[in-house]
């Protein structure tokens, strides 16, 4: 029987108290802020729970180990910032989208380009979501909203990548990661290798393009493996797209369509918006991929104007641009690893109202 | 001439081989090959890219092929869980010595309890015979088409310098320019897995091999090439023994 415990501690030690508890056996990483203390739990727990931590020369290594161990049939994971993440892009490319490997990364957000900034930050929406290495492969990627949600994702990240073969992200971001909340978690569980094919001596060959290519180059038969991955990603876009509603429902002056730390924030924001004589909503997408294009088109289907936030020149909006259709009515964003206040975030969200005329404001 | 054997291409790759004539990756497959028969326990094997990766398809056991350069990382992250199984990192020069030399590098600084077997050739082969960490000094490659110069530093002794770590148990040079050469690769693999057995730390075989179609020469030559002037720059011999495999 599973028991759960409380605990009251910083996103990123939480991250590990829900790998141990989602049954993770392995972990490899490399120091990267804001994600760094996740590699220094690790290293505190993993040996002490009888799991492997490897500390490894940097991101490249770490994900190949990771990979190695889910080829052994454990659960896997690591943890960087966007820019270790662009490192690891290739492997991502190899082994989540070419061998189908399970595996779990989590991303920890600052902004900014290069070095940026050591604040939090939204801008790796495309890199996880779009091209986080070469080639036709999509990962899921769960944003959570605060310590509890980063907890349960993470935990469901895992059962995710076992169920579909692939790589799922944990998107958060540095708020998330020092941010100290109460949070529950169930006690650390075993859990034995999956059976896995590899390795019982059958002649198998990894990855399955890789064995098809071999007999000659069947074009054919290398597009029978590329249309099965469509069914399975189409697969993953009908089952798996998640959000939550807040705020008024029904006719609403405005729908704002923000996630992680920054919904939070919003969240919290509503009542200033509220007594400012808006009727608001609020929908957050939960998976960014893939992402809840049905619950965001009716969220603001009677909507008279929609908003969305990021903290990025734009990176999400193209997604509900596409959901609903059309370009959103307004765009709110904070730029150089900075997020606002919820005061602050309703001002600026009242004034861009004001800019539009909706809700009666002038 | 007595004929003593009728080797069955068909019956070890039913689609045939990829390697151009000459090239010495067949011969490290044989004894690979002939290595893992004798062995209990079957080992696994990961392969870099490169012209390595032609023999994927022929692995004796299950293979998979990662990205490239980056195969002892893979091969580690394996091992590390599955303590018990055999496991066999297979790279080329390029991948091994320079696209992944970092994680190489650490891999035997860990000690990793792996076996890796390094072929290397002198080019990155499977791109068509451009500059490799290994080429040596003077060489025309398609990338240095007047020969290897100062600017471009010199061969890399990356087996000297891995040597060197603790966390190296054997390290061994053998070249595939005679039949006895062919016979040393053999007992050089064979050594690799008893160190990876014992536990002594990480093994590594690095096999120079000819490459005819690149070095712009015929096999005969390309043997001749690898006797003289790639072993004068590489050494054949055992350059680590931490477990006292041999008493000679």
């Amino acid at each position: 029987m599973t028991t759960a415990t409380t605990h009251f501690a910083s996103g990123n030690e939480a991250v590990i108290d829900a790998a141990l508890a989602a049954g993770c056996h392995f972990f490899a990483g490399y120091p990267v802020t804001p994600a760094t203390e996740i590699l220094e739990a690790a290293a505190m727990k993993f040996p002490a729970c009888d799991r492997v931590m490897v500390p490894t020369e940097g991101e490249i290594a770490a994900i190949h180990m990771v990979a190695g161990a889910s080829l052994a049939g454990f659960r896997a994971m690591t943890a960087t910032a966007p820019l270790g993440l662009s490192l690891m892009s290739e492997a991502l490319s190899f082994f989540s989208g070419m061998t189908e490997l399970p595996g779990v990364v989590v991303v920890q957000q600052r902004w900014g380009p290069g070095d940026g900034s050591l604040g939090p930050g939204q801008d790796a929406y495309n890199q996880t979501t779009r091209a986080c290495g070469h080639g036709d492969f999509k990962m899921i990627v769960l944003a959570p909203k605060n310590v509890q949600e980063l907890v349960d994702l993470t935990i469901d990240a895992f059962d995710l990548a076992e169920r579909y073969r692939l790589f799922v992200i944990v998107l958060g971001d540095q708020l998330l990661a020092i941010a100290s909340e109460q949070y529950v978690v169930p006690d650390p569980a075993t859990r034995p290798a999956r059976e896995v094919e590899f390795g019982k001596n059958t002649g198998l060959v990894l990855p399955e393009l890789v064995a098809v290519d071999e007999t000659a180059g069947d074009f054919a038969a290398l597009e029978r493996v590329g249309r099965r991955w469509e069914q399975k990603f189409a697969a993953i876009q009908r089952d798996e797209p998640r959000s939550e509603r807040s705020g008024c429902v029904g006719t609403v002056d405005l729908m704002i369509v923000a996630y992680g730390s920054l919904a939070r924030i919003a969240d919290y924001a509503l009542p200033r918006m509220a007594e400012a004589g808006l009727r608001v909503g609020l929908i957050r997408p939960i998976t960014l991929w893939p992402f809840p294009a049905d619950a965001v088109r009716d969220a603001c289907a009677d909507a008279k104007a929609v908003v969305v936030a990021e903290l990025s020149m734009g990176q999400m909006i193209d997604d509900v641009t596409a959901a609903i259709g059309r370009r959103p009515d307004g765009f709110v964003n904070w730029l150089g690893g900075r997020a606002p206040s919820t005061d602050e975030f309703a001002a600026r969200v009242v004034g861009r109202c004001t800019e539009l005329g909706v809700g009666g404001l002038r | 001439m007595k004929v003593v054997a009728e080797p069955s291409v068909e019956a070890l790759a039913p689609n045939g081989f990829d390697f151009c004539p000459g090239c010495g990756y067949g011969s490290v497959l044989l004894a690979l090959t002939e290595v893992v028969a004798e062995l209990e326990e079957k080992p696994v094997f990961m392969v870099d890219i490169g012209c390595v990766d032609f023999m994927t398809a022929h692995m004796p056991g299950d293979v998979l092929m990662g990205p490239h350069g980056r195969t002892s990382a893979l091969a580690s992250g394996y091992k590390r869980m599955q303590p018990d199984r055999m496991v066999c990192a297979i790279q080329g020069d390029g991948g091994f010595m320079g696209l992944g030399a970092a994680e190489s590098l650490h891999t035997a600084v860990r000690g990793e309890q792996i076996t890796i077997i390094v072929l290397n050739n002198g080019v990155l082969a499977d791109t068509g015979g451009q500059l490799a960490a290994t080429t040596l000094s003077g060489k025309a490659t398609s990338t240095t088409p007047a020969g290897r110069a100062p600017q471009h530093g010199g061969p890399l002794p990356f087996l000297e310098m891995l040597a060197r770590l603790d966390g190296v148990a054997y390290a061994e040079r053998v070249a595939i320019d005679s039949a006895l050469g062919v016979r040393r690769v053999r007992r050089a693999i064979g050594r690799a897995f008893d160190t990876q057995r014992s536990g002594a730390g990480l093994s590594i075989v690095e096999v120079l091999s000819p490459c005819p179609t690149h070095w712009r020469m015929d096999s005969v030559q390309a043997w001749e090439y690898v006797s003289t002037s790639v072993r004068s720059v590489y050494p054949t011999g055992v350059l680590a023994d931490r477990k006292g495999l041999i008493d000679e």
